[in-house]
């Protein structure tokens, strides 16, 4: 029953993004404005940006892209909507399908995020294996906070600004430990020194999953 | 926990404990290390601060729990006290461990990962605190904070205990460093250290329980505002006795 | 290591700094613990 819940509500996301595009457009657009300005201020030609700065630089871009692109989830409902899923579905499926709607999001525009970092800054990546799966804990974890917080910012009156508060404290684990891993990546290290980081990503996203699916129903019902 | 906010004796027990760590913390034999030569004493002061916060943000996050379960009005202000206790330990702790840094590490901030570890749960905090006051109905405002004190409470572990063991760092006892036990072997440290850690922990106790019984006696005085003001309308509905009839009383 | 300084007897002076210092903050804490208890039982607060 939760599962038949999470994949109607999860294709109501998709199909209403996809009639307006909205979001997708917005963020692509910001994506690609991001890594031109990143571009110009370097004032570098391709490849010659120093390996640490073009790990921290890509991270901080998906950092906000990641804010813009997941704050919509709760903060464009509109309200009456809010109380017509309230009495159809139950909240831990609202809140699971949010989560996995915002991780295949953000996996979508990490791709396309990196595709285009490196058609435009140069591509050191070693072991594009371990970056790609460092891509995809990070985009879990960046999903599974970001939407929890977004649910409980949207309660408060001053949502978008209070979202970036809430946030930005929360995500520095995940963040430290999602830029190692991707150094570590790009430095073509084997995978084995990562393990360690590799393990706190996965236990940080499963721990704050089960953490949000237990209490998003409080939030819910207020 | 009421009834054990307004007994003496462990404020008592506080003050003896304090006074202790101090005169024990400074006048004790303590091991001659290098580098850190007598502000080793340092330890009694600059740790109880994150042990005693830990254990007071440990008890804030389960009021909020307790909270969820049962939406009493006390167990959100028990909540929010011990959260701003916790915080006012955690900031003594971040200023009084820039301060000895300064002196054997080289400098106040070194971007060691506790320090910075610290920071970010204070920065978690303080937004908990933005989160309450953009809240309006008390109701929500408990129930929506308990929920992101517990979220907060929960990133929390992975930031202060997990992060720096993974790193280098220069705390002891993370990233290569002997652990505390090669300054707490020393038995004549350990006996100060342990009573200061009670010591300094209950004073934290201490100070959220007089923010709780003010707070309560506040939520007291409003209930009774609300009576005088009812009671009043109430009053002003009725109308005038005539005075015919007070006369009569009167005279009788 | 400040050996010199605790032969003077210098350390007695720090211990008394702090524990003046310690003492007028206890004094202050336990006045606010008064004022409220008196509050309170004012306006008949019972224990819960």
């Amino acid at each position: 029953m939760l599962l038949h819940e999470i994949k109607w509500l999860l294709k109501k996301e998709m199909i209403l993004e996809w009639r307006q595009r909205y979001a997708l457009n917005g963020i692509l657009l910001y994506v690609v404005s991001a890594v031109f300005i990143c571009y110009l201020s370097f004032n570098l030609q391709q490849g010659q940006l120093n390996v640490v700065t073009w790990n921290a630089l890509f991270w901080i871009i998906m950092l906000f892209v990641a804010f813009n692109a997941i704050s919509k989830s709760f903060l464009q409902e509109r309200y009456g909507r809010q109380i017509y899923y309230y009495t159809l579905t139950s909240p831990q499926a609202v809140i699971l399908s949010k989560m996995l709607y915002n991780l295949l999001l953000m996996l979508l525009l990490a791709m396309i995020c990196f595709v285009f970092y490196a058609i435009v800054l140069g591509n050191p990546v070693q072991n594009l294996w371990l970056f790609g799966g460092n891509l995809l804990l990070g985009a879990g974890g960046f999903s599974v906070t970001l939407t929890m917080i977004s649910g409980i910012a949207s309660k408060a009156s001053n949502s978008s600004s209070l979202m970036a508060i809430l946030g930005f404290p929360v995500m520095v684990p995940i963040l430290l430990m999602v830029i190692r891993v991707s150094k570590n990546a790009i430095d073509g290290l084997a995978v084995s020194v990562s393990y360690d980081e590799v393990l706190v990503l996965l236990a940080v996203n499963v721990m704050v999953g089960t953490v949000a699916y237990i209490l998003f129903p409080f939030l819910w019902r207020s | 926990m009421d009834k054990l906010f307004k007994r003496r004796w462990w404020k008592i027990l506080t003050i003896v404990l304090l006074v202790y760590t101090i005169i024990a913390g400074l006048l004790a034999e303590v091991p001659r290390l290098a580098i850190l030569n007598e502000t080793i004493r340092v330890l009694h002061f600059h740790v109880p601060m994150w042990f005693g916060m830990i254990i007071l943000l440990t008890f804030s996050v389960v009021y909020a729990i307790r909270y969820l379960n049962k939406p009493k009005a006390v167990y959100d202000m028990y909540t929010v006290a011990f959260a701003h206790a916790g915080v006012v330990f955690g900031m003594l702790g971040i200023l009084s461990g820039a301060l000895w840094a300064n002196f054997t590490w080289g400098s106040p901030w070194s971007g060691d990962p506790k320090q910075n570890g610290a920071a970010i749960a204070l920065l978690i905090y303080f937004a908990y605190f933005i989160l309450r006051n953009s809240l309006e109905d008390e109701q929500q405002r408990a129930k929506i904070s308990a929920v992101y004190n517990i979220f907060a409470f929960a990133a929390l572990i992975p930031l202060l205990f997990i992060l720096p063991r993974l790193t280098d760092s220069l705390h002891p006892g993370n990233g290569g460093n002997p652990g505390f036990n090669a300054y707490d072997l020393d038995s004549n440290l350990r006996m100060v250290f342990y009573p200061a850690v009670v010591g300094w922990t209950l004073l934290g106790g201490w100070l959220a329980s007089l923010m709780i019984r003010t707070k309560i006696i506040k939520h007291k005085l409003y209930e009774l505002e609300e009576n005088d003001v009812r009671a009043n309308a109430f009053s002003a509905a009725q109308p005038e006795p005539r005075p015919l009839e007070r006369s009569a009383d009167t005279e009788r | 290591m400040a050996d010199t300084f605790r032969q003077d007897g210098k350390i007695y002076v720090v211990v008394g700094v702090i524990l003046l210092i310690f003492g007028g903050f206890i004094v202050y804490v336990i006045s606010i613990d008064k004022k409220v208890s008196r509050l309170e039982k004012e306006l008949d607060i019972r224990e819960e």
